[in-house]
């Protein structure tokens, strides 16, 4: 066990972690430099494309150092906030962590909300500097703010390339040298906890163990605590790349783990497996279900595909237990799915799955978080659809749930965040300036405004220099509204919103001038209205098309009217109707973009 | 039932900007060049084409027939009495251009039998001709009007509405003239732009602007006032016409009867007795056609054929007769027809009439002929 270490890579988006883990393999031996992939341990297809990680994973490396051969477990673990409680389980299942920071971008959000999450889990840290090789690299800037914002000693950080390689063999040797070797007791009864879990189409559930005492072996009928499930392990083994089995893995070693688990959902992050005649296991970690905070609808874009639509939610949903989905009807959308998401990044990239590996086409509604209306009796219940939002005077009072939003911002930007901070509603908690020349504000604010293109916004603003990072901080009582949008009169459900009463007005206006643009002229006048209840707030209309009509019909040439009238139609298809009003489905993308 | 032969003359003197129809310009058309072609097609559809006598109205249309000239067209006339004998019994219709309505062509059209001519006017305003890039002006218009008349012909006129600057005024005008002219059926159109047409071209240089649906639907409404005022049935979204006076030719379409059509982009229909409609259309363009380019066809079961005449009936504006439509389309009820017309009488573009005996576009609704049609064909 003195020959073991297992470490994490922590940092913010994009400042180096998977290449870093390339560079780390290729120098133990694992990856040669024909495996010329890109970080290597990106493996889905979004993952590759869009160059983040979404799923943890762990290697095993051999590392040979005066004389001792090492065992090295890397854990990859996801960056986004969308994330964090993954990332907190990956954590735990190390005793070490590179802190790795890039040269030229300096310490962001992530780089401290990761810090402090390895700290709560009691990791060694070593601050290692990235991209030296960069041109404005700025090394000796990035240690004084890595010193004054987290007060680490950075006498002993680590400079390196993950790109061209320089420092890695020095990197190497600090991991065996500063990282401790892991507690724990081999002949204690087995419990390992669950890092991460997928399913692979040959092997069923796959899931990533740190093993804390005791063995595991094929063979071995195990529980899992929090499901109070049983199961027989199959196959134990590490990833070095590829997966390879062992006989056993041993306290200390991470690695994998099946057994004839069906579903992701029965072998959640954070659970602890133990032998399953061992009545008085205690969990390694206390376990927490991961709740969805951002919940949108779902609708096939063409009503026959809704068995689909239901199909590929059920597989999606084997792989990834923390959407959650359950059947909706919409008036204007037909029948689809409300869809519960860990985040906005979970939002897109379920969506882009289910468009891109199920092949389906599909319409997303507006995102909504999950609010508390108290009933005058005192009662009180969850609401994460504006449609079912009660009227002004049907309940008592409601309360949204609050972030602590941390953000990170060169000083000149300073005056433009506050003030985007202030209109989304927030109340500032802290300001401080560990360097000259970037701030770190801290902000409460309701989690709807940051699901609203909040983070768009910041980006923009800042030019792209401002990171944001969040934690939950419970609810709080708010003035809210639903705020609906009418066609004709007709309430379109699928578009209605929960807003705050002061942005009512504003957001009513800017949504009919938005499904102004999107509704084309019909045989009638259109008329679009925003409404509280009863009380029409905003409106506006879309004059009606005087005619639709092409007279002429050459010499009986009838297949070809035809087809003109048929090629109409075909553009229709992509209309769904409320009431007697056609609504191209791009309006229903509209709302997203409200801000 | 009766069938109709419609002979496509693709000749034109020179291309309107807006007109992306199949014809050839500028060179002395190739008369027997083109009678040759016919004849070899008329061989080649064999039974369809084998009696004349069944062939109840004649068409002939272009293009611009009447670009063959006087002798021209005696000649075409001549070889369809030889071919098609005793075809045209109900009504025989040549397509002529106002610049060619002179004493000559209009005498030799009535020396070979011909009853009616559809006089492509469009306007009689010169400076609307202008912008249309036609080759006649307003007095060549009258002058041809009148001359159809000493001839014993009668005439349908065409107007186009909705070309820039046209007023409702002088639309009004243009129907006053056509009518004091003699004219005793009318088609309307809209000015429709072909995409392939020279007209977007002469709009990115500045010198057109594309028509605007308001103005025209407006226009198109000021034209139906201005046509019934004066007698007119509206009976056809495009066509009005004086009691007795409607296009007999055109009628066949809206009735799901057949026709037979010759020359390049000739359109042909034939029905089975299940209701079954193969359609033919012929390859555009003289020369494809002539090198004997194969026929674009659609075949449509008894269903499918049905959907489609629920629509081109409904062109007629005084109602799809429903006996004769179930007559002619046996696989569907008129259950089928409540259902199939449901949401657009529930739209208010539909409607019942005689108690059941007709079905049809509610009056003002025919501007939307399309939308219905896209719907019903859905
Ligand atoms: N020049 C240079 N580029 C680097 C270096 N390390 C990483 N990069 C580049 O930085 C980008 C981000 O690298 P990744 O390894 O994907 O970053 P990550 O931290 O894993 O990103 P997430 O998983 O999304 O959090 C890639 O384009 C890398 O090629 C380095 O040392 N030098
Ligand atoms: S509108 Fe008639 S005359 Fe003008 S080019 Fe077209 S077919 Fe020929
Ligand atoms: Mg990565």
């Amino acid at each position: 066990m003195s020959a073991i270490r297992s470490f994490c890579i922590i940092a913010h988006i994009d400042h180096g972690k998977s290449t870093l883990a390339d560079r780390l393999m290729e120098a133990t031996g694992l990856l040669t430099s024909r495996d010329k992939t890109e970080q290597y341990l990106d493996r889905m297809d979004i993952e590759r494309e869009r160059g983040i990680t979404i799923k943890a994973q762990a290697v095993r490396m051999r590392h040979v150092h005066e004389g001792v051969e090492y065992e090295l477990n890397l854990i990859d673990t996801p960056g986004h906030v969308d994330f964090t409680y993954e990332v907190s389980r990956s954590l735990a299942a190390c005793d070490g962590a590179l802190l790795v920071v890039d040269a030229t971008q300096g310490v962001e959000a992530q780089t401290l909300a990761n810090l402090y999450l390895a700290l709560d889990a009691g990791l060694e840290i070593i601050p290692v500097i990235n991209k030296i090789d960069l041109p404005s690299a700025d090394p000796d800037r990035v240690r004084e703010e890595i010193e004054e914002t987290i007060g680490l000693d950075t006498t002993d950080a680590l400079l390196v390339s993950a790109k061209t390689g320089i420092g890695i063999e020095a990197l190497l040797t600090a991991i065996i040298e500063r990282f401790p070797a892991p507690r724990g007791d081999r002949d204690a009864p087995m419990r390992a906890l669950i890092v991460d879990s997928w399913w692979d189409a040959y092997r069923g559930v796959i899931s990533i163990v740190r093993v804390v005492d005791g063995r595991m072996r094929p063979g071995d009928r195990v529980r899992l605590l929090a499901t109070g499930k049983t199961y027989d392990v199959l196959d134990v083994g590490a990833f070095a790349p590829d997966a390879l089995s062992y006989p056993e893995l041993s306290a200390g070693e991470v690695g994998y783990l099946t057994a004839n688990v069906k579903e992701v959902a029965d072998s959640k992050v954070g659970d602890t497996v133990a032998l399953a005649d061992d009545a008085n296991a205690v969990p390694v970690l206390g376990f927490k279900e991961v709740q969805p905070m951002v919940f949108a609808g779902v609708f096939p874009s063409d009503s026959v595909d809704y068995p689909a639509l239901r199909d590929a939610l059920s597989k999606l949903s084997l792989n990834d237990a923390s959407v959650s989905w359950e059947p909706e009807s919409s008036s204007a959308l037909g029948f689809g799915y409300r869809l519960g998401f860990l985040g906005l990044l979970h939002m897109e990239i379920i969506q882009e799955r289910l468009e891109r590996e199920y092949d389906l086409d599909i319409i997303t509604t507006a995102p909504s978080v999950k609010y508390q209306i108290y009933q005058r009796d005192g009662s009180m219940a969850l609401i994460d659809n504006p449609a079912k939002m009660p009227d002004p005077g049907g309940f008592d009072f409601i309360e949204e749930p609050m972030i602590v939003a941390r953000i990170q911002v060169p000083e000149e930007f300073l005056g433009a965040i506050i003030k985007l901070c202030q209109d989304r509603r927030g109340v500032q908690v802290d300001l401080k300036f560990p360097t000259a020349r970037r701030a770190h504000l801290t902000y409460k604010l309701p989690l709807a405004e940051i699901v609203f293109g909040f983070y768009d916004q910041l980006k923009s603003i800042s030019r792209g220099y401002a990171s944001l990072d969040y934690e939950m901080a419970g609810y709080e009582r708010a003035d809210l509204v639903r705020l609906d949008l009418l066609v004709n009169g007709e309430r379109v459900d699928a578009l209605s919103l929960i807003t705050h009463r002061s942005n009512a007005f504003a957001r009513g206006r800017d949504l009919c001038s938005k499904m102004k643009e999107e509704i084309p002229p019909q045989q009638f006048e259109v008329a679009i209205q925003a409404a509280i209840g009863a009380k029409i707030i905003a409106r506006t209309n879309v004059k009606a098309l005087r005619k639709n009509v092409l007279a002429k019909c050459y010499g009986g040439d009838i297949s070809r009217k035809r087809k003109l009238l048929e090629k109409q139609k075909r553009g229709k298809k992509r209309l769904k109707a409320v009431g007697n009003v056609e609504i191209p489905q791009s309006a229903f993308h509209a709302i997203l973009k409200l801000d | 039932m009766s069938r109709g032969l419609y002979i496509h003359v693709p000749f034109c003197a020179r291309a309107c900007p807006y007109c992306d129809f199949d014809f050839v310009v500028g060179r002395a058309p190739d008369l027997d060049g083109y009678l040759e072609g016919l004849s070899r097609e008329a061989d080649q559809r064999g039974e369809e084409a084998a009696s004349g006598r069944r062939f109840a109205t004649v068409y002939v249309g272009g293009g611009t027939p009447s670009s063959l000239g006087a002798a021209g067209l005696s000649a075409l006339m001549r070889w369809i009495e030889r071919r098609f004998p005793g075809a045209g019994g109900d009504e025989i219709t040549v397509e002529v251009n106002p610049e060619h309505a002179d004493m000559r062509l209009l005498g030799a059209l009535a020396a070979a039998g011909v009853g009616r001519i559809s006089m492509g006017i469009q306007t009689f305003e010169d400076a609307g001709l202008r912008e249309l890039g036609r080759a006649h002006s307003g007095a060549e218009a009258a002058v041809g009007l009148q001359t159809a008349r000493t001839q014993g012909l009668r005439v349908s006129s065409d107007l186009i509405v909705g070309w820039r600057g046209q007023t409702p005024t002088s639309l009004r005008d243009d129907v006053a003239r056509a009518i004091d002219g003699g004219a005793e059926h009318v088609s309307v159109y809209a000015l429709t732009i072909e995409e392939r047409s020279a007209w977007p071209k002469l709009v990115r240089r500045g010198l057109r602007v594309l028509p605007d649906d308001d103005h025209q639907a407006e226009l198109l409404v000021v034209a139906e006032e201005a046509l019934t005022a004066a007698g007119f049935t509206h009976y056809e979204v495009a066509s009005y016409a004086l009691g007795g006076a409607q296009a007999r030719h055109n009628m066949l379409y809206w009735t799901w009867q057949e026709y037979l059509g010759l020359g390049p982009s000739g359109s042909s229909a034939r029905y089975a007795r299940d209701g079954s409609v193969r359609r033919r259309t012929n390859a555009r363009g003289l020369a494809a056609w002539a090198a004997g380019a194969p026929p674009e066809e659609v075949a449509l079961g008894p269903v499918e054929a049905a959907i489609e005449g629920l629509w081109v009936g409904l062109r007629r504006l005084t109602g799809l007769e429903v006996e004769d439509f179930l007559a002619r389309f046996p696989a569907v009820d008129r259950g089928w027809i409540e259902r199939r017309s449901a949401s657009q009488r529930a739209r208010g573009n539909l409607e019942w009439a005689e108690q059941g005996r007709l079905l049809r576009v509610v009056a003002g609704r025919w501007l939307w002929h399309d939308s219905i049609g896209a719907d019903l064909l859905g």
